[in-house]
This record gives structure tokens, sequence and C-alpha cells, in this order.
């Protein structure tokens, strides 16, 4: 009854304080389950395979901030029915066994026994194959998955999606490489010269748009991504960037300067037509879809530095969106939320910080997200509930802020630095 | 299972509760699998990398770019027939792109070599490379190394050069000739660079 009355209470004030995802939040890792993990102890594999997928599913967990990891060390045999009272002594609520074998040639099969210690019940048996163990990262997020599904917690599908993004290698050079979240797994696309700006074409993400200098003039060209068949789209003098997609991918939002000026523009890919939609004697770049596709969101120095600024297609206004900051040069959007980068200071003399900032349409209030370093090229999830973005320190890093769970999450590159994501 | 249910709904509670995340739109699967399923992943049928056509260009450009480090400036040689004609780059200052004064001088003592080379090559273009340091956003960066070729390519206009024989392009901040961490560097990459294609 008390439980009750508490959960009553809980809801109603979170639907008082629901209207703003501005607000700073604290989260209580107390009351998230906890969940175990083993290894088979038949699992036999090469390279470490078993104790690397286990790490990524750990990892995926930890970043979905719906549960707490347990380290405890248990010997399973896949076969063996979990020890519960062992297992509910220790407060385990959730517990994972995994077994690895060696599939034809390089694959592998990742078989996972999901067992709800508090009902005593297996409640999941599943595998997963791949056919070469490079891809193991994949598996490790659809595990996670899974667990997450079990427990009906907010959706964490984002993870096993394609992330693509291009790294400077050297003076005009730079290549495009397809990743997972965590930048495990990573296979080049294109390589050869200067590749930049690579960006999603559809929702399924078998195609995507980047920029090369490989031709006369930059060119933005269309690339599948399962069978490398490319076309160009568009060329202009200086440059051009595909900055967005409409939802149905039939429109572009491209930064082109056909006139030597850089401006906002919106193909239509089916009638090859561009519109032009800024026309101012400046900088107006980084265009992206509002409202349905009938606004862009853009960045313009016509405030004589770096702000943002949206604009109706087919009129004639422009209007200011943020009042804060003397250096905001990149914006994404997601439905009344608009998260930008700023740099801290105006000059080349200060700290060098770039910031990320949340600000909702509907109200005042802005959230600084990161504190410090140069934190760039912030990307909302397609369901808005964390960004993605590029921080260049002595290191490149793809970071992830899990907006609800005030939590952020840096993933190192290897080598090379980060030009552009998208996911 | 109880517990785990209350423990769940009690922390995403509490997490909405300080968050105000109730407008966002969340999926939820009520469906847990006791079925073993196959599942083969998508990255498994990503092709191999294309390789861009590098050269394959119809510009041939037989210019090397020198920095000049005794006097703080950088110049770019184009080779004309035999002929080398040095151009000196135009710098600018952070987040700018007009021409100080002294930079109008280099412009135009740029514009009195092209000029003079011109006469025995009517054919010759001249590319404007535009070029940022390190700060700022990188699609920003491209648009302000746009806007500072454009610049001299209105100094060279102004001089007297026929509009059409000049070409620009920007490369934002992947083509840095100094690379370490210091204004000094920062401002040699703040430039356009002149070249001259036969």
């Amino acid at each position: 009854m008390k439980i009750k009355q508490i959960l009553i209470w809980l809801l109603c004030v979170n639907y008082l304080f629901a209207l703003d995802a501005t607000m700073e939040i604290i989260k209580n890792k107390s009351t998230l389950p906890t969940i175990s993990y083993a290894i088979s102890t038949d699992t036999i594999i090469e390279n470490n395979l078993d104790n690397k997928i286990l790490a990524l599913v750990k990892k995926d967990l930890l970043v979905s901030g719906h549960f707490n990891n347990n380290d405890m060390v248990i010997d399973n045999n896949y076969e063996q029915i979990a020890d519960y009272k062992v297992l509910q002594k220790n407060g385990i609520d959730l517990y994972l066994v995994l077994q690895l074998k060696k599939n034809e040639q390089d694959g592998i099969v990742v078989n996972t026994k999901l067992y709800d210690i508090n009902s005593n019940n297996l409640v999941l048996s599943k595998s997963h194959v791949t056919n070469a163990s490079v891809r193991y990262p994949f598996l490790s997020h659809k595990i996670a998955i899974d667990i997450n599904s079990y427990l009906n917690a907010p959706s964490i599908e984002w993870m096993d999606k394609f992330i693509v993004f291009s790294r400077y290698l050297d003076s005009k050079t730079s290549e495009i490489v397809v990743s997972d979240y965590t930048l495990t797994y990573q296979k080049v696309v294109v390589k050869g010269g200067l590749n930049i700006f690579p960006k999603w074409a559809n929702k399924e993400q078998s195609e995507f748009y980047f920029t090369t200098y490989n031709y006369e003039k930059p060119t933005l060209v269309k690339q599948n991504l399962y069978t490398t068949k490319s076309e160009k789209i568009l060329s202009s003098d200086g440059m051009i960037v595909c900055s967005d997609v409409s939802k149905d991918g039939t429109k572009l939002v491209v930064t082109m300067a056909p006139n030597s000026q850089p401006d906002i523009y919106v193909y239509d890919i089916i009638n090859k037509l561009k519109t032009r939609i800024t026309q101012y004697n400046g900088i107006d770049v980084g265009g992206s879809f509002v409202e349905n596709d009938s606004k862009i969101i853009f960045v313009s120095d016509r405030l004589k530095y770096p702000n943002i600024f949206a604009k109706k297609i087919g009129q004639r206004g422009v209007e200011r969106l943020v009042y804060h900051g003397k250096n905001n040069s990149q914006c994404s959007t997601h439905e009344d939320y608009i998260v930008y980068a700023s740099r801290e200071t105006d000059n080349e003399f200060g700290d060098n910080v770039f910031n990320l900032y949340l600000m909702s349409t509907y109200s005042d209030y802005v959230r600084r997200l990161t504190t410090n370093g140069r934190n760039q090229f912030p990307k909302f999830s397609s369901n808005g509930e964390s960004i993605l973005f590029i921080k260049n320190d002595t290191k490149s890093y793809l970071g992830i802020i899990r907006l609800n769970y005030n939590k952020s999450f840096l993933f190192p590159l290897k080598s090379g630095k980060l030009q552009s994501i998208d996911w | 299972m109880k517990k785990i249910m209350k423990n769940t709904i009690l922390s995403i509670c509490a997490i909405g509760l300080l968050a105000g995340c109730s407008s966002k739109d969340v999926e939820y699967d009520n469906t847990a699998s006791n079925n073993t399923q196959t599942v083969d992943d998508k990255a498994g049928q990503i092709a191999g990398s294309s390789e861009q056509a590098v050269g394959n260009n119809t510009e041939v450009i037989t210019d090397t770019l020198k920095a000049v480090t005794n006097e703080g400036v950088n110049s770019v040689e184009s080779e004309i027939d035999g002929n080398t004609v040095l151009l000196e780059s135009v710098h600018f200052a952070f987040d700018k792109y007009n021409l100080t004064d002294d930079m109008r001088e280099v412009a135009t003592s740029n514009y009195n070599k092209i000029s003079a080379t011109q006469q025995s090559y009517d054919g010759l273009k001249i590319k404007l490379e535009g070029n940022c340091d390190e700060w700022g956003a990188d699609e920003y960066n491209y648009a302000l190394g746009l806007k500072r070729a454009k610049t001299t390519k209105d100094a060279l206009v102004a001089d007297g050069v026929d509009a059409q024989k000049i070409i620009m392009v920007s490369f934002g901040e992947s083509n840095p000739i100094c690379t370490q961490k210091n204004t000094t560097c920062w401002k040699m990459n703040r430039r356009v660079d002149y070249r001259l294609l036969p």
C-alpha cells in the first residue's frame, strides 16, 4: 500500500516537471536492478573473444543507465541451471550466461541464457550468429538490447545502429568509416583523397552522402554501403556539404556556393531542383530541417559572430534562436529541442573550451551538457534521448550524452582525428 | 521478478521525476522471448572501401608549398612552362575574412606578379585556396575558408583580373602548414594560398 502511494506521488510530481528535458537531474543508482554475468566453462575461443563480448555487453548496460553491473565471478556450465540461492544471497536480480562457439571458418555463435533470480526462472534463451568474428560488437549490442527489452525499460535499439564518420589522416586526406557506437567495430568505406561530411541517406542506413574533393570541384556523392555503387549528386565551386536529409529521404539541406557565396539550399533529389533558402552576404551553414521539414535551423554570422537562426522555407524573415554565447557554430535539433556547441571565448587566446548546451524553444532555460575540452558536432539520437558528439583533445573521442540519466561516455578513436559524424 | 519490476518502476519514476522526461517518446517491448533464435548482423554485408579517384582530375598542379619561417610568412611556388612564380599567402585574423591593410598590399603584390605572367600565358588560371586554423566547427570553417578566398578574389578582380580566370576552393582546417598548438602556428594556417594553373 505504501509503495502504491509513493508511486502515485512520484507519477504526479513527474507529470508536473515533465515539460522540460533541459532540467538538471540526479540519478538514484541504488534502485536499479543488479545483473551478474558468467561465461560458460565449456567456452574455448581464440583471441579472448568471450571476454571482449562480455565486456561490451556490460558497457552497453552501463550506458543504458537501466542496470547496475555486478562483477561477482561465477563458474557456470551453459547446461547447468543457475544457483538461485547463491545469487539471491548476493543481491543479484538478473543473471546472464554466455557460451561462445566457433562457427564455419571465422564465424562465431553466442548462446545466451538470462535468468530472473527473483522469480527463479530462465526468462530468455537466444543465439546470435555472425560469420566473421570481427563483427562481434554488434552481437554484444543485440544481447544488451534483449536484456533491456526483458525489463521493458526505455529502448536502447540505437546501440545496434551504424555510426558513419570521417577522420582526418593527413593534410587534405581523410577517409570515411562505418562503426558501431563504441568504435570497437570499424570498416573503412571510402578512402583516397579528401572525403568529408558523411550523412546517412535513409533510415535503413543503406546509403550515405559525402563530400569528395577528388573531382574538379567539391562534389556531393551518394554511395551504397553494400554495393559501393556511387552517384554524383551535385558539385559547387568553393565548398559543398549535405547537412541534413528530410524524413522521407527526398530532400537535402546543402551548403554550397555556386555564386562564390556559402548559402543554404534545399535540393530535391527526385526533380533535381535546388532552392536557395538564405541570401545573406556572409556565412550561412549547417542547415537542418525542423517542424515537418517546413523550417530550416542554421548557423550564420549575420550578427558578426556565429549563432543559431531559423527560417521558414518560402518566407523572408529570419528568427534568432539562441541568446547565449558569443560563438555558437554548430547545432542539431529534435522536435522542440536544440543542442548547440558554443566556444566559451571569442578569441584565440582564451582557454579554447567548446561546450554543448541544450535548450528548448519553449523556455529560456539553457542546460550546459559538458564542462571542459573541445566538445563539438552534437547530433540527437532518433528518439531525442541521447546526443552523440565529437571531443577532440590530444586524442579524438566519440561521446554519448544520455540526457535523462545525466551521464556521458567517451570512446577513443585509435588513429586520426574525427572530422564529422552521423548516426 | 516482482522485485525487479518494482525496482525498475521506482528508478524510472525517480529519473523521470528529476529529468522531466515524460514528454519524450519511449518504445516498450512487452514480449520476452524464450525461443532460440538465430540472428545475423547487418554489418556482415558491408562492402569494402571504395577508392576515390585521386589523380583522375583534369587539373594538373605542378607547384609546391613553401613555408618561409624566417619571415613568418608562407608562399606558394607555381611552375609555369619552366618559369617559377612565387606568390605569398594572405593571412587573416581569428574568425575574420576581411583584408587588413598590410595583407591588401600582399594581395596587390601577388596581382602584379600574376598580371606579368598572364601577359605571356593568356590561358593562365588562378586558384585561390582558403584555409582555417583548427578552431571552430568544421562546416563553419569550410565556409570561412571560402569567404577568405572570396575576399582575395574580389581584390584581384578590383585590381584588374578577369573573374572568369579565378577558381576558388576551401579546405577548411584540413590543410594546415603548421601543426603545433600555439598562436603563431594558428595564424599561419589562417590563410589563402595562390596557385597558378597553366
